[in-house]
């Protein structure tokens, strides 16, 4: 092949003397570097409103939510279909953890897991990462650890800014069981949209693309849930959107499980999301 | 054998196909700096990539270290250093924080940073988003290296670089190969294949058009014949010396004749006239490049068959 005469009296090979040690996880610390500003502004967020919704509660018991959700529009906009108590925990969850929370933190949540793969292929640095020992399926794990972390890091902030109300307020009282029941759907809910986020970063490159596109879906989930719950003729739309699988304020209000089959639905969807999204990083080429 | 690349294909695309390279072949000898030379879009990343098991090959294959890029892709990356094309850093870290990052990825300890940083100066301590860019490329340089890997794929390695840091650079490739590491490594730069590199393959269109010693292709690029005569010489008579390619006559009175092949018949030729001045030069190797990007079809890589079409065109 090669007309050169051979290296093989080249000096004897001496690279490769460096030590190993230990590697961490530095895709998963790096992606939440990354993501730190969503992941902080949602944090953020829900301590800011659960705060305010504690400091104005007496002020809010004098309002008849509970005629306002009656009316089935407003209660499918809200994502709550009846308030059947004037407690802290009621109101909190009418406010806070409705349709609202899908919409805003779990958008946040879908755009940072949508940009998690794909800004680092677009802007090239994951040639650097893969050109390590490390592989494709270990890279996309913990990007997804981090998003998960993002996950419980925006729900331990719930939890946490509610039990400062109770602490803080006289009146704010919760029912800790159905408040944290409450929580599972929620986390339910942010763990599909995960799934969705990590699947679209896995087949694009462009990064705001990939983050704007994961975002849409939970908009379409929330319209979906909207129009599904507010018309009769569109009633099937409900069934996509996660909210209809678990219905996190109405589980805290109602004091009523939804059903461990339906809390499961967003769980196995987002699973599914996830590992399909690691079939097609696992395959394609990468290039920005 | 480090790297042994097999009939290699890449096909972007379904609709419209776009045949980023053809059937390459080519082999990089343990402890050598191998040069990757071609023009804008040749397939020279794509075929770096595929070597890193970024992008899959349509067809052939690439082995290094004897293990398959694809199969293998963790046990080579344990010992190989790259520093890609386009280099971008995450602004919001440290240099020593970037550099410590990519040690832990790799699992080993950056054995060989101490002695880079002596080499190439970066403050260590500044963040990444206030370097300019050949400060940048030169902390991806020392990323590539910093672990002692046995081969660094160098993707245009000192764009970015001033001339000083290009001369360190090169200095510090050719120290480096003392040290048994292989070097793979794309430019532009001819100046830089043709002071570090001992052998060269060059790309075209996706496919292989030539595989040689530097040597090989300085004795191809033929010599440059300076001759000033005392007395008048018909231009014609110049050029019909049988190893003389062209004669161009300049303002000064003298001829500038381009031999490829031997020099012996020109110097007889010479020899009937009074010659007053006579220089001997070797032709640059840039031109020999540049016909490589320019000429007619791809030749097989094999450097006989090269050659051979080489002087045909000739």
């Amino acid at each position: 092949m090669s007309s050169t005469p051979s290296l093989a009296q080249a000096p004897a090979l001496v690279p490769g003397r460096a030590r190993p040690r230990r590697r961490g996880l530095p895709v998963l610390s790096a992606t939440l570097r990354q993501s730190r500003s969503l992941i902080g502004a949602a944090c953020f967020y829900v301590f800011i409103i659960g705060l305010l919704i504690g400091l104005i509660f007496p002020a809010l018991t004098a309002v008849d939510l509970r005629s306002y959700i009656s009316n089935g529009t407003v209660g499918s906009l809200i994502g709550v279909s009846k308030l059947t108590s004037s407690t802290f925990s009621a109101y909190l969850a009418v406010e806070l953890y409705g349709s609202f929370f899908l919409l805003l933190f779990g958008g946040v949540l879908a755009y940072a897991a949508g940009a998690s793969i794909a800004r680092n292929i677009e802007d090239g640095t994951i040639d650097l990462d893969l050109a390590r020992p490390v592989s494709r399926t270990r890279l996309y794990l913990e990007k997804w650890a981090a998003m998960l972390v993002g996950l419980v890091m925006i729900l331990a902030v719930s939890v946490v800014t509610a039990w400062l109300d109770t602490r803080i307020f006289p009146d704010a009282s919760l029912d800790w069981q159905w408040f944290l029941l409450g929580h599972l759907d929620l986390a339910s809910m942010l763990f599909f949209v995960v799934g969705v986020g990590l699947l679209i970063s896995a087949a694009l490159s462009a990064g705001r693309a990939a983050g704007g596109a994961a975002t849409l879906v939970v908009v379409f989930g929330y319209l979906a849930q909207t129009f599904g719950t507010a018309s009769d003729r569109l009633s099937f739309l409900k069934y996509l959107s996660p909210y209809y699988y678990v219905p996190a304020a109405q589980v805290i209000i109602s004091q009523q499980w939804s059903g461990t089959g339906k809390f499961l639905v967003p769980l196995g969807a987002g699973l599914i999301a996830a590992l399909a999204g690691l079939v097609i990083f696992r395959q394609r080429d990468i290039t920005p | 054998m480090v790297i042994e690349v097999s009939s290699l294909a890449k096909t972007y695309g379904r609709r419209t196909p776009v045949r980023a390279v053809r059937d390459l072949s080519f082999q990089v000898e343990r402890g050598e700096i191998f040069g990757f030379l071609g023009p804008n879009g040749a397939g020279k990343t794509t075929t770096i990539r595929c070597m890193l098991d970024l992008i899959r090959p349509t067809t052939g294959r690439v082995s290094i270290f004897g293990l398959d890029s694809r199969r293998d892709s963790l046990a080579i990356h344990r010992r190989l250093g790259y520093l890609p094309g386009d280099v971008r850093l995450p602004g919001d870290l440290t240099a020593k924080g970037f550099l410590d990052r990519y040690s832990r990825m790799a699992g080993l300890e950056p054995v060989l940073l101490a002695n880079l940083l002596e080499r190439f100066e970066i403050p260590l301590h500044r963040k990444l988003k206030g370097f300019s860019k050949g400060m940048r490329q030169t902390v991806a340089i020392l990323q590539a290296f910093m672990c002692d890997p046995e081969l660094v794929i160098l993707d245009e390695p000192t764009s970015g670089l001033d001339p000083l840091g290009q001369r360190t650079f090169n200095q510090f490739l050719l120290d480096e190969t003392q040290q048994g590491r292989t070097i793979f490594m794309s430019s532009h730069n001819l100046g830089e294949v043709e002071k570090t590199c001992r052998r060269v393959a060059v790309i075209r269109g996706g496919e292989l058009v030539a595989v040689e010693a530097i040597e090989r292709l300085r004795e191809r690029g033929g010599q440059v014949v300076i001759v000033e005569f005392a007395d008048s010489v018909p231009e014609a008579g110049l050029r019909a010396i049988p190893t003389v390619q062209s004669v161009e006559r300049q303002r000064d009175g003298s001829y500038h004749l381009k031999v490829a092949g031997s020099i012996d018949p020109v110097i007889k030729a010479l020899a009937r006239h009074t010659v007053r001045r006579l220089e001997v030069e070797e032709a640059p190797l840039e031109e020999v490049f540049l016909r490589f990007y320019t000429d007619g079809p791809a030749v097989e890589a094999a450097p006989a068959l090269a050659a051979a079409e080489s002087d045909k065109r000739t």
